[in-house]
């Protein structure tokens, strides 16, 4: 019995002494024994894996000063960020201007993501055409059927089934969630179920993650689902998916559907370069120059609506192939922080990995930001009160 | 320490009457220690399982903010704006409906599985194969809830949606419920999710089933087969009918296990806070869904005391189905849970 | 002393089977029928353990190492070193916890209390056990990390874990306590013990085995669940040097790192580790459990000859 009794003792006490023992002294990078100054975010469970990769090779340059990232989800960066319990909040989607200055935060974009629009079609295994207007009629049920003359108009050439879709959601709160409903709403006039990282989606059953995405659309067959661009070689490696091009307008083109064709559009693939492109024409030539985007609408004339705060320009390209799907992944700090000694390490980070993060990017299948947008960043850093 | 001597006091006379006290007299001797100068500082220690509870509901209110959705709180009609909430609408019946649903299902199901184990581990097995099985059982109990959610929607949703459900579709589509639409069949819904709440909620109703049929007297079960019966009709006509209260209470416990159940029911069920169909289709609970919108609900103010206040709903009916149990029996529920058994206190 | 030890032989065996005629015979082959049925049973029930098992060493053990339990997470590889600390610091407080009000509540419901009181003490610790594990989780946010403004943190996160617990060490002290045989207590105060001797001395220490157990079981649980955790002890991927920073834990790393392309390094493989290793560690208390109660037995059986 004496022998129960002191493990059950042991069992308590062991791993707070251990914790402190091998706090000291572990040799994998950087512990919170090692730290001087340890700067904390939570968040987006999409920006984890980018601070991981930055986190040790930034600790390497500036000794003794840690980042510890935390995968929780975006509207608890959020909400961490307002209450001050972290330094970074990380998020897929924009925190209201508005309610940013209410609690002295800033929106200071990291880096550009992308979503994929990916499908499973029995047989057909070329990357099919789609655009914002398709994708919402289809998740709002205004479109059932893989053959609906919208679709084969958008895909001249192709045997389309006439199965039922299966639109899958997100069943969790997520950024990827916010993006799609924003593509949505700003693709048809006729969405009616609003953005948000929720909605309540009218039709189609939903999967927990992209991880949950990717397995459950596997096993859906005529199911189409947006997909965070992270699961790319997942889904080439799934014979059963493929994804779409995406439409060059993704602005609100109902004149399209009236008439019933998709009209002149380029597809676009969703490649780094296209995705690139997007940003680069959006971007670098903001309209207000406001850094809160839901989505980057690179060639979009006159997408300057600035309650929804999607990012457009009136700039043309000579070879226009911005992919439309794209978004930025936000970190949010204080501009009123407790401690400006501390928080001149926060921004010593972001500035860090503004500057350098580029060549990280692509390992947590992000893309660099543009000079434009790095610009601006530095900008409202350099605001940031902190002690020299 | 002045402590006077137990027999000096006069004894209440309900004094001692605990349950399942082996054998007790009417009037048994008095406890230790009660009626010591300690007596009056034990009741309210005694009671800090009543005020947590109480403490629990407290802070839930305290959070919803007494946020009123009006009449059509009770509706089916669930449809959130982000971007608009004033023009939501707040409806939870869909998800009391899938709760119900789920639970209900998850529930006849282990309650049979149950009955099953634990007269196979009572009457039927030998002592070792029932000791392992018994471990088994209670392993089962102890695997990580999030594995049963990821291992439903990765190795049984495929077999769900390609062969299991059309294939009963096909066969039993007559029956109400195994019908409906074709294109309710894909890898998440609810029958998904009974399954798995099946096999999650086995461990706990086992357990309290195993303890029942135990606390038949073993003079009963040897009555019955030195009678010459066989040791099925010993387990129907005497185990059963005697333990039948213990084994109605295991059951409203183990609905209440079901309704809680979180974070594996959010991985397969699908996430659709409609009226189901048919058992193929998506569906939603309340614990599910505050599970997996509480961090979008940091957005949405409006949201989050939605949530608290399923959270409220949610916590009554898990209560009263609680007490339920509690009055059906006086089954020893915490006991039953732990013992993988054996460690029952009288040791029957 | 168990029925399942006794395990009754019935006349459905071999001998009456094969001498049997007519309706006994029936009898006796519907009995057997029915024991196969009960024997499939199982097999729908271990299915999916065996299953979910092999699924989860299969995909863990591969990349497993050393270094899964001592390194921390680092980019998108290394150990689970700081959940595998997170983990015990956690369950560690809040069986503590669940230890010092379980005992303390079971304590004095069964030798204090007035009768009505321990009726009504009885009645709210099984409700406690029927409070659901989210409904906890959105209790200890609320309370702690909002109100109390701890954020996400260890202690919250032990806080909310422990009231979790507490019902099941509570009620297997009170009845623990009660069923002590009422020999026990005549003879130790017939002996002129004093009542907290008796207690100390002789009821704690016939009771002691079968706390143990409840404290086990109620672990076993509170790592396995993942819902009061989420939202209150947080997620880190660093050790924590005190109780007030956010802290991962094996359960919350399992459903956070699984949903990772399995491109991004070991997240995947990292998940299924963290699954693994909290299977053992219950398997393990599983076995302390039972072992304990074959002390129990055996002690049992002693002091009743």
């Amino acid at each position: 019995m004496a022998v129960a009794v002191v493990l059950l003792v042991v069992g308590i006490g062991a791993g707070y002494a251990l914790g402190k023992y091998y706090g000291g002294s572990s040799s994998t990078g950087a512990s919170a024994g090692g730290c001087t100054t340890t700067i904390s975010e939570t968040g987006s469970s999409l920006i984890y894996p980018y601070l991981q990769i930055l986190s040790p090779n930034y600790t390497a340059e500036n000794p003794g000063i840690c980042v510890s990232p935390a995968s929780t989800g975006s509207g608890t960066g959020i909400s961490s960020a307002e209450s001050g319990l972290v330094d970074i909040g990380g998020t897929d989607a924009y925190l209201l201007p508005s309610t940013a200055s209410q609690y002295n935060l800033i929106n200071v974009p990291i880096a550009i993501s992308a979503q994929l629009i990916v499908y499973n079609l029995p047989g057909i295994t070329q990357h099919l055409n789609l655009n914002g207007t398709i994708l919402a009629m289809i998740y709002q049920g205004a479109i059932t059927t893989w053959n609906n003359p919208l679709i084969q108009a958008a895909n001249p050439g192709v045997t389309l089934p006439s199965n039922t879709i299966v639109p899958l959601h997100r069943s969790d709160g997520s950024g990827d969630t916010f993006m799609f409903s924003s593509l949505c709403y700003l693709s048809w006039s006729g969405w009616t179920h609003s953005y948000g990282t929720t909605i309540s989606w009218p039709i189609g059953p939903g999967a927990e993650g992209n991880s949950g995405m990717v397995t459950t659309l596997s096993s859906t067959p005529y199911g189409i689902a947006y997909i965070g661009i992270s699961y790319l070689s997942e889904i080439q490696a799934d014979a059963h998916l493929q994804y779409a091009a995406l439409g060059d307008q993704n602005a609100n083109f109902d004149g399209q559907v009236a008439s019933g064709g998709a009209g002149q559009q380029n597809y676009i693939m969703p490649t780094p370069q296209n995705i690139s492109e997007d940003a680069n024409l959006a971007l670098n030539n903001l309209q207000p120059p406001s850094v809160a985007i839901s989505l980057i609408l690179g060639g979009v004339p006159g997408a300057t609506d600035l309650v929804l705060g999607h990012g457009g320009t009136n700039a043309t390209s000579a070879d226009p192939t911005p992919y439309g799907d794209t978004n930025l992944e936000y970190t949010l700090i204080s501009t009123h922080p407790k401690s400006s000694a501390h928080q001149k390490w926060v921004v010593n980070f972001l500035e860090w990995a503004l500057t350098y993060g580029g060549t990280y990017a692509s390992q947590a299948n992000f893309l660099p930001l543009t000079a434009e947008v790095i610009g601006y960043d530095m900008l409202a850093l350099n605001a940031v009160p902190v002690s020299a | 320490m002045v402590v006077e001597a137990p027999g000096d006091q006069p004894v209440p006379p309900a004094a001692g009457v605990l349950p399942a006290v082996d054998d007790a007299p009417a009037r048994p001797p008095p406890s230790a220690a009660r009626g010591s100068r300690w007596a009056w500082i034990g009741s309210p220690v005694a009671l800090i399982p009543l005020l947590l509870v109480v403490a629990v509901a407290a802070v839930l209110v305290a959070a919803s903010h007494f946020q009123d959705f009006g009449p059509s709180f009770w509706s089916t009609d669930y449809n959130f704006l982000p971007a608009d909430s004033a023009a939501s609408s707040w409806g939870i019946g869909a998800f009391l409906v899938g709760t119900g649903i789920t639970a209900g299902a998850a529930l006849v199901l282990a309650t049979v599985l149950s009955l099953a184990l634990s007269i196979s581990i009572v009457v039927y097995l030998p002592s070792v194969p029932s000791r392992v099985l018994t471990i088994l059982t209670n392993l089962l109990a102890g695997i990580p809830s999030v594995v049963y959610g990821i291992w439903g929607y990765v190795i049984l949703a495929p077999y769900f949606a390609l062969s299991l459900e059309p294939g009963l579709r096909d066969a039993i589509g007559w029956i109400p419920g195994f019908g409906g639409p074709a294109s309710d069949i894909g890898p998440h819904g609810l029958l998904l999710a009974i399954v798995i709440l099946t096999i999650m909620i086995i461990p706990l109703t086992t357990a309290l089933m195993r303890e029942a049929l135990r606390g038949v007297p073993n003079d009963l079960l040897e009555a019955g087969l030195a009678l010459g019966a066989t040791r099925w009709e010993v387990a129907r006509r005497v185990q059963m009918r005697s333990a039948r209260l213990g084994i109605g209470s295991a059951v409203l416990l183990g609905f209440g296990r079901a309704i809680g159940e979180s974070v594996a029911v959010a991985m397969v069920i699908g996430a659709v806070p409609m009226l189901p169909a048919s058992l193929y289709a998506a569906s939603t609970t309340q614990a599910s869904f505050i599970f997996y919108q509480l961090d979008s609900a940091f957005f949405y103010p409006v949201l989050l005391r939605f949530l608290v206040e399923i959270a409220i709903v949610l916590l009554a009916i898990a209560l009263v189905v609680n007490l339920f149990a509690q009055r059906l029996t006086q089954t020893e529920i915490a006991t039953a849970t732990t013992v993988g058994g054996a460690g029952g206190p009288a040791g029957r | 002393m168990t029925t399942a030890a006794a395990a009754p032989a019935g006349i459905g065996d071999g001998g009456e089977l094969r001498r049997a005629s007519g309706r006994l015979r029936r009898r006796l082959l519907f009995d057997r029928a029915i024991g196969w049925i009960l024997l499939a049973a199982f097999a729908v029930v271990l299915f999916p353990l065996f299953d979910m098992l092999y699924w989860v060493s299969a995909n863990a053990l591969p990349t497993m190492s050393w270094g899964t339990l001592t390194e921390n997470q680092v980019g998108t590889g290394g150990g689970l070193y700081p959940m595998i600390q997170g983990t015990f610091v956690i369950v560690g407080l809040a069986t503590a916890l669940a230890v010092g009000l379980g005992v303390a509540a079971g304590f004095y419901t069964s030798e204090y209390a007035p009768p009505s009181v321990a009726r009504l003490a009885r009645i709210a610790g099984n409700l406690l056990a029927g409070v659901p594990a989210i409904v906890l989780g959105y209790f200890g946010y609320f309370l702690l990390v909002i109100y109390a403004g701890w954020g996400f943190s260890a202690l919250a996160g032990a806080i909310t874990l422990g009231i979790f617990m507490t019902p099941y060490v509570y009620r297997t002290t009170d009845v623990a306590l009660s069923s002590v045989p009422k020999g026990q207590r005549e003879a130790a105060l017939a002996l002129g013990a004093r009542p907290h001797q008796y207690l100390g001395r002789v009821a704690f220490r016939i009771a002691l085995p079968t706390v143990l157990t409840g404290v086990f079981f109620a672990m076993a649980l509170g790592l396995g669940e993942a819902a009061p955790l989420y939202y209150t002890a947080g997620f880190n991927s660093y050790p924590i040097s005190n109780l007030t920073s956010p802290t991962g834990t094996l359960s919350v790393v399992i459903y956070q790192f699984y949903d990772n392309p399995a491109s991004f390094g070991h997240f995947l493989a990292l998940a299924f580790q963290a699954a693994f290793l909290s299977i053992v560690i219950v398997l393990g208390l599983n076995v302390a459990v039972q072992l304990l109660s074959d002390r129990y037995r055996r002690r049992l059986r002693g002091l009743y000859q």
